[in-house]
């Protein structure tokens, strides 16, 4: 986020301040949180996670060479895989997009009002729309972390889909390393999640939100996979499910199946026309006409320089009948050697 | 020839026609493109789909091509009256009688 000051960007956010890590919009909240400081500490003292974060010389080795790029990984919330969440500590404020929030499909309702302004690095005021606590998992292909992470909602384009502020970082006890490319956490089980930096998508972001226009944006609906959903699964859930309360009629012997969330009236109606139509449906195999071979049928058109014929030392079409003709006329023949071997045996 | 379980529960016969489908030259009949069927469904108030009935089994062999799916069994020789699902072009020959008898709807 060190591009803002070399290019003057409108509605970009820098550094934030605000937001919630005051304890809030009133002076009596602010001073509230101050009071719970001391309470929080205490707390914390009880919840220190068993396990030393710790970059070591493994983590460096996979780090594409950088200039100096920032720490952009993929969280997964409501079910969805988040990308382009840039990791920020030096906001105070976790931030989602407005963009982001609609493309999680969650309803505006949801959002709790939130009076105050954030401001930016250049002192300029951005909108907040409200704010939503969301349960937002880190999770690294082994272990993984579920936090519930309340964010201010901004209406401002940007290259990001989220901003991990201080206030998320510190909730979840993350330790980021713009060198390693990489940000440690501890899981509940007391194990080290080591998320890296999706390299390539933090230079697409940056060079985006270079741009003034709003830039690349992806949630893409990947299901999480540490609740052993498969993507297989999922797609067996969505679709269409053949209604299972059925009725089932009769028409002069003939039994067929209605849906009975169809309601009365469209029950009677379709009874009436299948009652009319009674001959136009097939009720057993035997009632299928046969597709008439001048209308279509499948021809077996064979290539003349095939093998089929060039082993046969022949080049015509009846030859391709002959040989399994022939073939028939041997198979013909080992059925009767093996009854025989049968009935000897 | 392999007989495979369904998901149905029923089971599936299937004939290696390997060589009968290397003789026979491919049928570059075009299937519909997706894209399209999605454009031409969208606006639409009602969409109702149907399934057909052993589809691929509906549509017969001309007599002269029969013996050429002829295949063996324990205790006999069968041969194909009707259009096999391993048949190298059988989707193209029913792609071609589905625009055939929908002619009219598809338009």
């Amino acid at each position: 986020m060190d591009q803002g000051h070399e290019v003057p960007i409108h509605g970009e956010i820098n550094t934030i301040s605000r937001g919630f890590s005051g304890g809030g919009c009133t002076a009596s909240q602010q001073k509230t949180s101050a009071r719970e400081v001391m309470e929080v500490e205490v707390q914390e003292a009880d919840h220190t996670p068993d396990v030393d974060l710790v970059f070591t010389k493994a983590d460096w080795q996979d780090v594409i060479p950088h200039d100096n790029d920032s720490l952009v990984i993929s969280v997964v919330m409501t079910g969805r895989r988040v990308h382009h969440v840039l990791v920020d500590q030096r906001s105070s404020a976790d931030v989602m997009f407005w963009l982001t929030f609609n493309k999680l499909q969650l309803s505006p309702d949801q959002l709790r009002p939130y009076t105050g302004c954030l401001y930016g690095f250049a002192g300029d005021q951005v909108e907040v729309r409200g704010h939503i606590e969301l349960r937002t998992t880190f999770i690294d292909g082994i272990a993984s972390r579920t936090e519930n992470i309340r964010y201010l909602v901004v209406n401002t384009p940007s290259a990001y889909n989220i901003l991990l502020g201080k206030l998320a970082l510190n909730r979840i006890g993350a330790v980021a390393s713009t060198r390693h490319m990489k940000m440690k956490l501890p899981s509940l089980e007391d194990t080290m999640i080591t998320i890296k930096s999706d390299q390539k998508e933090a230079k697409k972001c940056y060079e985006n939100s270079l741009k003034t226009k709003r830039g690349v944006f992806a949630v893409t609906t990947q299901p999480p996979r540490e609740e052993g959903v498969t993507r297989a699964e999922i797609a067996r859930e969505r679709r269409l499910k053949l209604a299972e309360d059925v009725l089932e009629r009769e028409i002069g012997g003939k039994k067929f199946k209605l849906g009975k969330y169809l309601g009365q009236e469209t029950q009677d109606q379709i009874t009436k026309v299948i009652a009319q139509h009674l001959d136009a449906f097939a009720w057993s195999s035997s009632d299928m006409p046969d597709i008439d071979l001048d209308f279509l049928c499948h021809r077996l058109t064979m290539d003349p320089r095939s093998d089929l014929f060039s082993r046969e030392g022949e080049s015509s079409m009846t030859k391709g009948v002959r040989s399994s003709e022939k073939r028939h006329r041997s198979c013909s023949r080992l059925i009767i050697s093996g009854r025989s071997s049968t009935l000897s045996g | 020839m392999v007989l495979v379980k369904k998901a149905s529960g029923k089971w599936r016969m299937c004939v290696d026609f390997t060589d009968l489908n290397k003789a026979c030259p491919k049928d570059s009949y075009p299937l519909p493109n997706i894209d399209t069927l999605v454009d031409s469904a969208s606006g639409c108030r009602l969409l109702s789909f149907l399934d057909a009935f052993s589809g691929y089994n509906q549509i017969r062999m001309p007599p002269r091509d029969e013996c050429k799916t002829t295949f063996m069994t324990e205790l006999s020789c069968y041969c194909y009256k009707v259009m096999s699902f391993e048949l190298k072009n059988a989707w193209a020959t029913y792609q071609r009688l589905m625009d055939r008898v929908l002619a009219p709807m598809i338009g």
